[in-house]
């Protein structure tokens, strides 16, 4: 299995750079043709990969070899503006600490996402679960 | 087209949609076993069984109203 990063512990947890915040969207696997959504707080992407797992997550040298790994390419990524960036580290440690169940249409990687943008008060959010069209 | 007919088919597309839904998340509740396989890898599989649900679903059906209409 390729690298997806490494699951967050919440109790060594450090406030991460929330002012520096990206949603990056690569290309999906196979018969994904929607992409993969993560987003990136300061030096760190965030994402959920698994079936059933908790959010992974993975510094910069580990999301270049994440790319390498699993053959994605980056499609494009934009910057977005958390006012509340409290919030979203709080909603972070809540949601690594519980697997993440994926449903397909609901509750997918673009859910995460969009949790988090919520979170820290972002009004970002993409109707069709598409990430590749969340531009 | 009769209404008889009308209803028959669809009837018979509400069974495929659900042996399509059944068929896709049957399975993943069984690989919710398999606790780090990514969705990516399990989305084409997910995707075959959808098809089959999708055709099964539909052929059931559509055997249950015959054997209904015979009755």
């Amino acid at each position: 299995m390729s690298y997806i990063g490494v699951h967050l512990e919440v109790c060594g947890v450090i406030p991460f750079n929330w002012g520096n915040t990206s949603l990056v969207v690569v290309s999906g696997d196979g018969p994904n043709v929607c992409g993969h959504a993560l987003i990136k707080v300061g030096f760190y992407y965030f994402h959920i990969a698994g079936l059933a797992s908790r959010p992974y997550f993975m510094p910069e040298q580990g999301y270049r070899r994440y790319l390498d790994e699993s053959r994605k390419t980056e499609l494009f990524r934009r910057p977005v503006y958390l006012p509340d960036p409290e919030g979203a580290q709080r909603k972070l440690n809540e949601l690594s600490v519980d697997p993440w169940y994926w449903f397909g249409i609901p509750n997918n990687c673009v859910s995460f996402v969009e949790e988090l943008f919520f979170a820290g008060g972002a009004d970002e959010s993409i109707l069709s679960n598409c990430p590749v069209r969340w531009r | 087209m009769k209404l008889r007919q009308l209803i028959f088919w669809s009837v018979r597309l509400t069974g495929s949609c659900a042996g399509a839904i059944l068929g896709f998340y049957l399975p993943m509740s069984l690989m919710v076993a398999f606790l780090e396989i990514g969705y990516e890898q399990a989305l084409p599989w997910l995707l075959l069984s959808a098809v089959v649900g999708l055709f099964a679903g539909g052929f059931a059906v559509g055997k249950l109203l015959r054997l209904h209409r015979k009755r």
